[in-house]
This record gives structure tokens, sequence and C-alpha cells, in this order.
């Protein structure tokens, strides 16, 4: 085959299935320390790592989430961490069906020369690292590539060397048993309308295949993890169905129908948008030969950080707010979200210009 | 869009899918005038304007034929011609339902330094050609990109010329209201197995559609003409099973879902095998978001020539051959062929000829 078929070849396959079944979704809980940081001090929390666990905790152990669930994204200290009755939260996931994922990238470095566009960082070691992942029960990756609109952005250099980086990582990630999630995330940031965005969209989507045909990844064992086509932050809002109808479009456009499932980011988006979005995708009346669903982190996590505040008398309530979101998601894989799941935290926007993790 | 909307996308996107009805296929009757000459010759016909003609009224003339057939790729000589009462055939097709083509390559030259490796002729003013052709009445156009399986090749040159010959001609087709045919295709010559030519495919499906998208073509509004994924021309055959299983995959890793239909050519393959492997295809239980039909020349027309032998006599007995093979690969677009269609002469011989130039 154009295709790598190594030792993991089946179980790859198997698992970017799995994590693609209709009615479950990922939830993305890999911010790097300085992020949930971030996160952490909007609810005035400390962080420090007793509460980045206990954060963690609440998510894992939320009663029937998991079932809405087939993988989680985990940061490495949490992919080492335990509940605090002593059960490492890989178990926890395990016992629940649902699938560790890992992320591994290292962040974004400028690529000199440009307008501010970035390249990301993280091959040092990856494969060694991938099979110490491996080990500790991760069984699916993710690597976020960053491109930009602008007048002159993204440039065919950040394409191409974004492009080639997913494709590398991923064959990386074959070679060690992990499903690479590829994520060529074009930021939102700009006052450009949705048509400018899809077509950046469908270029890069275009150059990320290519480059992916290129290193012999695997298709049917790989997730693709794009950001939904919508106008830029500083332009009107469009109904759902718009978006969904330029989405779908774009994707048909780009994605082999190989690939088993689109799992998409949130960006900015609230909760409620991104599941009323999904879901309009999904209720979309045209072909789609990969099932549609979600890789959320704000969107999921944003109104039960909200309701915890870092109180322990609060995780039963904060464990209810993040059940609601998981099942809302849910339905819109499913294209039956019936709304009213949209609590005042659940409409909150999550725009942050030029957001970093 | 990253893909130009020409003023002619609706109706473009429209034909389109018309071509890739269920049930239906495409007639390639394009060959060039030395090309059809073999053919004849082979029947000990003159290669001469009237015969070519007759050949065709015989085609396109063929009770229950159309039915079967949403397109009929023509060569130029041909988009003028009539019947012998004097109605064009433009105009027959249009009222079988049958949606005219055009081929608009101009054959192949050799790439310097490559080892017999080539690229396609013909974007000199293509355009204006491509107006003529629609004013004619065609519809849909075909350019035909060879590329062969050996020690280095394909290699990269070859690759990136024919693909990018492939995108140039379809984005001019687009802007002049002709649906392209995008036909890479990889010749069967060799002793390859069947891995080496998906792994073949595939690299240059994928370098396909990223000129495609380079070119701003919209792929709702194209179609696809690949090879079949089989072993070499030398290597022992396989069961359709096994070479639908490869192809579909192939597919599946580097057609868009955008992609309407896909619509094979036979290459060297005999008729009825062509029909088996397209079958095959069909009954498939795989994810496959394109019709896959066919666009045959040989595989279709073997039988028939054989019967005609160029006598007015024969030309009922050549049009049920030619209805035979319709109705079989129309079976087999729905995946419900069960190879029963009576074989006429001919019809289980191997229409390979190596290193075959149209």
């Amino acid at each position: 085959m154009s295709a790598f078929v190594g030792k993991y070849a089946e179980e790859l396959i198997k698992n970017a299935k799995y994590i693609a079944t209709p009615g479950k979704g990922i939830l993305a809980a890999d911010e790097s320390t300085g992020t949930i940081g971030k996160r952490l001090s909007s609810i005035s929390v400390e962080n420090i790592e007793s509460n980045r666990q206990a954060l963690r905790e609440l998510l894992f152990t939320s009663p029937n989430a998991l079932s809405y669930l087939s993988g989680v994204i985990l940061f490495e200290e949490t992919l080492y961490q335990k509940t605090s009755d002593g059960k490492p939260f890989v178990e926890v996931l395990e016992d629940n069906n649902v699938i560790p994922g890992i992320k591994v990238d290292k962040g974004t470095v400028e690529i000199a020369g440009t307008n501010g566009e970035t390249t990301t960082q993280g091959f040092d070691s990856l494969g060694a690292r991938c099979q110490q992942y491996y080990k500790a029960g991760a069984r699916f990756a993710k690597w976020r590539a960053v491109l930009k609109i602008g007048p002159n952005e993204p440039s065919e250099l950040s394409i191409q060397q974004n492009a080639q980086g997913l494709a590398r990582y991923a064959i990386i990630c074959q070679e060690n048993g992990l499903v690479p999630i590829v994520e060529p995330e074009v930021l939102t940031d700009g006052p450009h309308d949705i048509q400018k965005c899809a077509a950046v969209t469908e270029t890069v989507l275009a150059a990320v295949y290519k480059a992916l045909n290129e290193h012999h990844v695997l298709l049917e064992g790989t997730l693709l993890k794009p950001n939904m086509v919508t106008p830029g932050s500083d332009s009107p809002k469009v109904a759902a169905e718009v978006i969904a109808q330029y989405t779908v479009t774009a994707l048909r456009r780009t994605v082999p129908p190989a690939v088993p499932g689109i799992v998409f980011l949130s960006g900015g988006q609230s909760e409620e948008e991104a599941t009323v979005n999904l879901d309009a995708m999904n209720k979309l009346d045209v072909l789609k030969p990969w099932t549609l669903s979600f890789s959320f982190g704000r969107a999921l996590q944003q109104s039960t950080l909200k309701t915890w505040a870092g109180k322990k008398e609060n995780v039963a309530k904060a464990q209810e707010a993040f059940l609601s979101r998981c099942k809302a998601n849910s339905e819109a894989t499913l294209g039956k979200y019936g709304g009213g799941s949209a609590g005042g935290l659940a409409s909150e926007s999550l725009y942050v210009k030029g957001y970093k993790y | 869009m990253s893909c130009f909307i020409s003023k002619y996308a609706d109706e473009l996107t429209k034909n389109a899918a018309y071509i890739g009805t269920p049930g239906k296929g495409i007639l390639a009757a394009d060959e060039s005038t030395g090309t059809i000459g073999k053919r004849l010759s082979s029947i000990n016909v003159e290669n001469v304007e009237e015969n070519r003609r007759a050949l065709r009224e015989l085609l396109f003339t063929a009770p229950g034929a159309l039915q079967y057939l949403s397109g009929v790729i023509l060569f130029e000589e041909t988009l003028y011609q009539k019947t012998a009462s004097g109605k064009l055939f433009v105009v027959v097709l249009k009222e079988g339902g049958v949606l005219p083509g055009i081929k608009v390559d101009k054959g192949t030259v050799e790439l310097n330094g490559t080892n017999g490796e080539t690229f396609t002729q013909g974007l000199d003013g293509l355009a204006q050609r491509c107006q003529k052709y629609y004013e004619a009445g065609a519809r849909f156009a075909k350019w035909r990109a060879v590329l062969k399986i050996g020690a280095n090749e394909p290699s990269e040159l070859a690759i990136q010329e024919n693909a990018n010959g492939l995108a140039m001609y379809a984005a001019i087709c687009q802007q002049c209201g002709l649906v392209p045919i995008v036909e890479p295709e990889i010749l069967v010559d060799g002793p390859h197995d069947i891995k080496k030519c998906a792994e073949v495919t595939e690299r240059v499906l994928a370098a396909c559609y990223k000129a495609l998208n380079d070119h701003h073509v919209m792929l709702e509004g194209t179609l696809l003409k690949p090879n079949m994924v089989t072993p070499g021309s030398d290597s022992p055959k396989v069961a359709p099973e096994v070479i639908a299983e490869y192809t579909v995959r192939a597919l599946q890793r580097t057609v868009p879902a955008a992609v309407p239909a896909i619509v094979f050519l036979s290459g060297g393959q005999s008729e009825e095998e062509a029909t088996l492997n397209l079958n095959a295809m069909n009954k498939l239980q795989t994810k496959k978001p394109w019709s896959l039909s066919f666009s045959f020349g040989r595989a279709l027309q073997q039988s028939t020539l054989k019967a005609w032998a160029g006598k007015e006599e024969n030309v009922k007995k050549a049009q049920d051959a030619l209805l035979v093979r319709c109705k079989a690969n129309s079976e087999a677009t729905l995946g419900t062929y069960k190879g029963d269609a009576k074989l006429g002469e001919g019809a289980a011989e191997s229409l390979h000829v190596k290193d075959y130039k149209y």
C-alpha cells in the first residue's frame, strides 16, 4: 500500500473507529500546566498539582458522563495521576470504555520572516515518548498545528510546515501504537467572512491530506480535529445551518472517506454554540462518509469549572453541569439535540484573541 | 470557496451527478482517427469517414442501449456527424437521455530524461475549443493522462506534470460549461503485483486531488476515470473480489466525497472481466460516497465490432451484442450482475495491448 501497515495497524483501525462511535465524542482535558493555570485563576483557584488533580477527578468520576465519551485527551502529568482513592485515572477511564489519549506536542514557535505565523514543536524523542505513553495506557495522541487568516496568511510556507509537521507526527504515532488526531486549527481571529474561512480551510486540509499520503500514514487509523467553518471573530455571526453547510462542504471536498471520524475543536465558541453547530451538521441531509463529533475543551468544561469554583461542596453540582454538556453533545452527534441545556454559563463566549494553549 | 465558482456551476453539478446515475454509465467512443483505424483494420474495414460514421451510427441507434448510458464520449469528427437519414448524432444522444462528451486532449508526448514516461498535450487554445464544443452540444470532456509502473516509475516528475495538466484542463473546462472527466491512467503493463498497483494508484490520485485543489476546480462538477487496481499484465490474475477490495480502498484513501461518480476505464480487460470487476466493487459492503460506474471503450465495443465486421446485414446482430454489454454493465453498477450475459464472440477475449497508445 501507499500506507505504512505496521504491527499496530489493526489496533489503530479498531481504536480510531471506536472513538468515532456515533453518540460519543472526546473530552479535551489536556491543558498544559500554564493553560490550566489560567482556567483555575479565573475561578480563583491556586495552580498546584492537587487542584489540577481534583479538577480532573471531578470530570472523570462524574456519574454517567463517561458513557457519552469515547476518549479523553490528557496532559502528561494527568496520565500518571490517580483519584483520591488511589486509582489511576487511566484505569477509571478504561473501566468505563473511554480511551485515554495524550497531548504530545510542545507548543508553537514563530516562523521567522512571517507575520506571526507558527510551527509546532515536539519531534525530539517523539517515538520514545509515544512508547512510554502507550505503556502507561494511552491509545491515541493529539498534536495541534495553528494557522491564521490575514491579508497574506496563511502563507504557503506556514501551510507546508504545518502539514508536514502533522504528517510526520502522525506516522511516528502509528509506528508506536497511538492513533494520531490530526489538528490543523485555522484560528477564528479576524474580520474575514465565512467564505474566506472556507477557502482557507479547504486549502489547508488539501495540503494536510497530501502530506499524510506522502508520509504513508494509514488514514483508517487517524482522526481529524478541524475548526468549524465560521465567519471571523470580528465579523457578524451566521446561523448554525450556514456554518453546517460550509463546514460539511469543505470536508466533503478534502477529507478522504477512509478517515473514520471528524472531531471538531470548539475554538472560542460558547458551549451552546458549539453544540448547536455540531447538531446542525449532523442534521444536514447530505452524504457524510465519516462521523462528525466533538473534541471539546472549553466548550465542555466552562460551566463545570464555574460551578465548581474549587470548592468540595460544589463537586456534585459541577458534575451535573458536566453531564449536561456531555449529553447535549452526544445528542448533537446524532442530530437529535433539542436545545434547552443552555444555562447562562453555557451561552458565554469563550473567545480569546490570539489564543495560546 | 477554495474553488472557482464558474457561471456554469449549477449546470456542471447537475450534469456530473446525472452521469453518475446508478444503472448508467459511459460509452467511450472517442477513438481518434488513427486508433479507430486499428479497430477497423482488425475486422478488415477501410478507415474512411463513411465507415467511421457507420460504426458510430450502429452504436448510437442500437435499440434499447441508450437507456443504460448517461454519456458518450466523442472524437471531434463525430461531434459533427449525422445518421444516414441526416440527424445529428448529438441530437440522437440527447433525445435518448444521453449527454454528449468530447475528447479534448491531443495525445501524449515523452518527458525528456525519463524512461519513456509521458505528459499529455492539448492546452493551447483549449478554452476556445471547449466553447465551440459546448455550442455543438457537448456537456462533458475527457483528457487522458498516462503513467506507467516500473523500477523507477512513475517518477515524481511524471506524477506532477500529469496531475498539473489534468488540473489545468479541468479548470478550463469548467469555465466553459463542460464537466471534466479526470483520467490518470496507470498502465497495467508489467510484472508487478496488485499491492504495487495500489500503492502507485494511491500516490497518483493523491497528487491529482492536490492539484485540482490548487487549481480551484469545483469537485462537485467533475468525474474521475481511473484504472482499476489489478496485478500487472505479466502477473497472475486475481479474483474480482480482490480487485474490488484494493480498488475501493485506494479510492477511499484519496477521492473526496464531493466527487459524485467514478467511471472506470477498462484498460486491457476483456468485456466480461471488466463487468465482473465493476460488479464486485458495487457488491462490496463498505463506504462508497461516490457511485462506481463504467467508461468503457473496448470493453463495450469488442463483440459488437466483431459481429458487425463492416457489413450492413450484420448491423442488427452487432447492435444486439452492444445491448448485451450495456445491460450487463448497468447491472454491474448496481451489483446485480449474475454473469449470465449472453457472451458474444470475443467477450472473454483479453483486450490488452502492451504499452497501449490511443
